[in-house]
């Protein structure tokens, strides 16, 4: 759970300190899918099972 | 907003950094401005002596008004400029950059010759995090033997590319690059090509981590165990400045000393790796006399009476003297020479000239020896063949500082005063006197655009073996040619106020970074 924290902080070291900005775009993904999604991945971590559904993966399995 | 009152210091930009106040010329880097201030910034990529490069990013700083951190080593001063060096922001930036760059960086400074004098570690120290968050298994590459003196140990290497830039702008001789991309990155050299150059030897000095290693120095001793003193290159007469690094009385590393005015930060391969004579053991401890069998050995003031009553007694005196003993040595025994009449000379030594392109007037110099421009002010003529025409009538007195001695005719009486006793002289010899190289008294020596530049003592000399400087002195008393001080500060003290050349300077005016001598030939760059 703390690799959340560590994600974040990491993502922040390379964000604006890089000479070269594919830094930055590298990180970006990464920050904004912990803050619009942090709590699919909480949810995800301590079970290791995703818990959004999709639907074309829940008929497959059908 | 009012327009910025008119500067206090026209020309000069006024800025804060760390709440004090500096004023420096305008285009001056932050790193720089910084220096002036007593405030260190860290940084691995920027060298004085080398073109920005801006990679590294440890050099981050906060400045007010920018939008965000910005490399000191890149940044220009600005007149009103308030630079934070040490705010949370930019301690924790710097310490991220620390984690990024320490993340395939081998935990091995217990077997890494860097260690002690490692920039790497000294900001991780100061600045870095305690622990490591990296699970994942490190890069590894092999060590690459580089050629010359250098060998590349990839993994400990940071890409800060100062070697790449050294031999591309200072040494003129693109060998390196930054091979592959990303965290495969490593410094790669050009096939076919090896470090090579003259003067390439520096990409050592300038590597800050371990990545970069002398090959002569590989695993001979830790930094913290070695002891330093400032001196000048003997080499040629260039006159580097260089630190002499000893551990247990032994000489075993000899490093450039920065002097903008002399050899900037550098030091040629054929200097930094010449000083192996000066530990030689084989040397000459004991003052000697002719007895009725060969050589025995004596007082000093048994010695030196004998010599001095040898030279009175001579009807012809040729002093050679070696143009690598220092400025006192040769300026007392001018005077001997003058009071006896002697002959005074001395055999330059040359070899070929290697300039490195990137510094104004910096080579390894044609002229052999130390003090050559020294000897000539001193009346000592350079001549090829010291010994020719040399007869059973005459009296030779050798002075060698360690330098190859000339070879002197059988039959021709000699006087050593040396730090060695060749044995093919040994017959012919009246009198041995036992003095210091170069790195076992003080002195100075003029360099070939005549600055006149300290060395001080960096080891003990062995046994009874006295400063030349002495030693010649008290010759000089015996013969009553003068009596001269005993400390080589005094004799310079008296040497200024004899020979126009040197007016004005002094032990104290020189410091450790010299002074210029009025030549009576103007010579420049």
């Amino acid at each position: 759970m703390k690799d959340l924290d560590t994600l974040l902080e990491i993502a922040d070291n390379m964000t604006g300190k890089t000479i070269c900005v594919l830094s930055d775009s590298c990180a970006t993904p990464v920050v904004s899918g912990l803050k619009k999604f942090r709590g699919e991945f909480e949810a995800k971590i301590p079970k290791n099972r995703s818990s959004v559904m999709i639907p074309s993966f829940s008929t497959a399995a059908a | 907003m009012t327009a910025p009152a008119a500067p206090a210091n026209p020309g000069m930009v006024t800025l804060t950094i760390e709440g004090r106040t500096v004023v420096v010329p305008p285009g001056t880097n932050l790193i720089e401005a910084a220096k002036t201030a007593g405030v260190l910034i860290p940084h691995y990529c920027y060298h004085p002596s080398l073109p920005v490069a801006g990679v590294c990013r440890m050099c981050l700083v906060e400045v007010e008004k920018f939008p965000k951190l910005t490399p000191a080593c890149a940044t220009t001063v600005g007149e009103g400029q308030v630079v934070h060096v040490h705010s949370d922001k930019a301690r924790e930036a710097r310490k991220g950059v620390l984690e990024f760059l320490l993340i395939n960086h081998p935990l091995d400074c217990p077997i890494c010759d860097q260690s002690g004098e490692c920039e790497l570690q000294d900001y991780t120290f100061a600045e870095g995090r305690k622990d490591s968050r990296y699970m994942e298994p490190k890069r590894f590459n092999p060590m690459e033997d580089f050629g010359g003196d250098v060998l590349y140990v990839p993994n400990r290497c940071i890409l800060c590319t100062r070697c790449v830039r050294f031999m591309d702008v200072m040494a003129n001789d693109p060998v390196l690059n930054v091979s592959e991309r990303g965290d495969r990155a490593y410094i790669g050299k050009f096939e076919g090509s090896d470090l090579t150059h003259a003067w390439a030897g520096n990409v050592v000095d300038l590597c800050p981590v371990g990545a970069l290693l002398s090959k002569d120095f590989l695993n001979k001793a830790r930094a913290w165990e070695l002891d330093r003193a400032a001196s000048i290159c003997p080499g040629c007469s260039q006159g580097c400045n260089v630190m002499l690094e000893t551990r247990d009385n032994v000489v075993v590393r000899l490093r450039p000393r920065p002097n903008a005015s002399v050899n900037q930060h550098f030091a040629c391969d054929v200097g930094r790796l010449n000083y192996r004579w000066i530990n030689r053991r084989d040397r000459l401890e004991y003052p000697q006399v002719r007895a009725s069998q060969g050589l025995a050995t004596t007082s000093w003031t048994d010695a030196i009476s004998a010599a001095a009553a040898a030279m009175r007694d001579a009807s012809r005196v040729t002093i050679i003297a070696s143009p690598s003993l220092s400025n006192e040595t040769l300026f007392l025994l001018s005077r001997i020479a003058t009071h006896l009449q002697a002959n005074a000379v001395m055999t330059v030594p040359r070899g070929p000239e290697a300039p490195l392109p990137g510094v104004k007037d910096l080579a390894l110099r044609a002229e052999r020896a130390a003090n050559a421009t020294g000897a000539a002010l001193f009346g000592f003529t350079d001549v090829i063949a010291p010994s020719a025409g040399l007869g059973a009538n005459d009296l030779v007195i050798v002075v060698d500082a360690g330098s190859t001695l000339p070879t002197i005719p059988h039959g021709v009486r000699v006087i050593v005063i040396g730090t060695t006793l060749d044995a093919a002289l040994a017959g012919d010899v009246v009198a041995a006197l036992p003095v210091c190289n170069f790195a076992e008294e003080d002195g100075t020596f003029t360099n070939l655009r005549g600055r006149v530049q300290r060395f001080l003592q960096a080891k003990a000399p062995p046994a009874q073996v006295r400063p030349s400087y002495a030693v010649v002195s008290d010759l000089a008393a015996t013969l009553g040619a003068g009596s001269y001080p005993a400390l080589a500060s005094d004799i310079f003290a008296t040497l200024a106020t004899t020979v126009p050349a040197f007016a004005g300077l002094s032990y104290r005016a020189l410091g450790l970074q010299g002074g210029p001598a009025a030549l009576p030939v103007a010579v420049s760059a």
